[in-house]
């Protein structure tokens, strides 16, 4: 296995007495596609929003690149450039125009000047085919288009991993296949990716390996196929019947 | 009953009305500047997810706003006399520590209208909390609370005529005089009325114009929310 570049042990977390995580382990490898699945409410978007440093945990320990994201000394920010995070409501900063948003941090973040952030800005929205939509306001764009805006926005600081928190569950059908498609291809370039969804069919498309959680635990981690062909629990057959034939 | 109006003693104090208005204008614009920091210091506190910072500033907030301004001023003027504060800067700091409470206020409402994914859209992005609050959150709060800003800036400008009670020669303390030497009451409280209202206008359009006037009738709703 090629070298991970995240790594979870025993990552636990409660909200008072009630477990959201119970000790999650796994690694995710350079160039990996990872899909995490189960239903609503198994800490899925919790789980990876841990790996940023967004939500805090209680014990276990997860390094990006080897740094360790919950102690104490850790430069947050500098850990977070590396990691790029695209949000299930998008979250485009609405005071700003789809290219601005792009470059926010580019300028404040990796200190870039305004003309270079300005270019790679550009850049990205063309690869997300949205060029001709830089100085739109995200009032005005579509959902689809919000999240591909979303997308160049955590690209623009050249990640080496990128997180996706049901990127695809706030947008209406008709656009859904879009934004997949970003995804999809940003697979085929060796991007580093975990993604939380529940399009199976975008799991069978493109992720190496599949995490299957329920009720905090991860309880199955394998490869694409074993998963799809022959899940190991109960209880991920159980989804996957109701996910797929539904 | 008739009246005369006699304006010639108005103008011949021309330049004691004047001097009072620069006093006005000091005072507000210094008072205002520093209820602002005050507003966005205790307010941001007030949105903190530290309990001992939402308590200190719920404290803070609660006993500021609850005491009359007069009494502010008197605290400064008066019970701290030691500290030898020449009257104008204690009637700025009555004035800014007052107001700043309901800045305060405001500011907690306006950060609290913004979606917390948006602060932790920017923080994922790598920018630092303090980067989070002024490039993405204040922005957005800002557009939010204007009219309400406006509101408290307003009253400010009228609170600041209290301060003719500890001795600062602003507006309303030249107009006592000018009355008690010339006795032509009517011509000057008119003067001064204008003088306020002038004021007042020039700010609040101000503050329309900087928060972006084609949002006013949203602005307005969420605001009053």
């Amino acid at each position: 296995m090629r070298e991970p570049i995240i790594v979870l042990k025993e990552v636990s977390k409660a909200y008072g007495a009630t477990p959201v995580l119970r000790r999650c382990s796994t690694a995710v490898a350079a160039g990996e596609v990872v899909v995490v699945c189960g239903p609503s409410g198994s800490g899925k978007s919790t789980l990876i929003k841990c790996i940023n440093g967004l939500e805090p945990f209680q014990s276990g320990s997860i390094t990006v690149e080897g740094v360790e994201v919950g102690a104490k000394g850790t430069d947050l920010p500098r850990l977070r450039m590396r990691i790029g995070m695209v949000f299930q409501h998008f979250e485009l900063y609405p005071h700003m125009t789809a290219l601005e948003n792009v470059m926010l941090a580019q300028v404040h973040a990796l200190r870039r000047s305004r003309s270079e952030a300005r270019e790679r800005g550009r850049e990205l929205l063309d690869r997300v085919g949205l060029a001709e939509k830089a100085d739109a306001m995200p009032a005005n764009l579509s959902g689809g288009q919000q999240q591909r805006v979303a997308i160049a926005r955590a690209l623009a600081l050249d990640p080496r991993a990128m997180l996706f928190d049901e990127p695809t569950s706030a947008l209406d059908p008709a656009t859904i296949s879009e934004v997949l498609d970003v995804l999809v291809e940003l697979a085929r370039e060796g991007m580093t990716m975990m993604v939380v969804t529940h399009e199976m069919g975008f799991a069978r498309r493109v992720a190496d390996r599949v995490i299957f959680m329920d009720q905090g635990e991860i309880v199955e981690d394998s490869r694409k196929e074993a998963f799809f062909s022959n899940p190991a629990s109960e209880r991920a057959k159980l989804f996957l019947s109701k996910i797929l034939f539904h | 009953m008739s009246y005369e109006f006699d304006w010639a003693p108005i103008w011949e104090a021309r330049a004691l009305i004047l001097a009072g208005l620069a006093t006005t204008v000091m005072l507000s614009a210094a008072s205002l500047v520093l209820a602002s920091i005050i507003g966005v210091i205790v307010g941001t506190a007030a949105s903190s997810h530290r309990l001992a910072f939402r308590v200190g500033a719920g404290v803070t907030v609660e006993v500021t706003r609850n005491v009359p301004l007069l009494i502010h001023m008197y605290v400064w003027y008066v019970a701290l006399a030691f500290l030898r504060l020449p009257p104008f800067w204690c009637g700025v700091l009555g004035l800014s520590v007052y107001s700043g409470a309901y800045v305060a206020e405001i500011v907690r409402g306006g950060i609290a209208s913004v979606p917390d994914g948006q602060g932790k859209a920017a923080l994922a992005t790598g920018l630092t909390p303090f980067q989070t609050f002024f490039v993405v959150i204040y922005p957005q709060a800002f557009r939010i609370v204007a009219p309400s800003l406006a509101n408290v800036f307003s009253q400010l400008i009228k609170d600041s005529s209290l301060a003719s009670a500890i001795a600062v020669m602003e507006l309303t303390y030249v107009a006592g005089a000018v009355e008690g030497q010339s006795f032509r009451t009517f011509e000057i409280y008119i003067t001064v009325c204008g003088l306020y209202l002038l004021l007042v206008t020039i700010v609040t359009l101000a503050l329309r114009f900087f928060s972006g006037a084609r949002e006013q009738a949203p602005a307005m709703e969420l605001a009053s929310a």
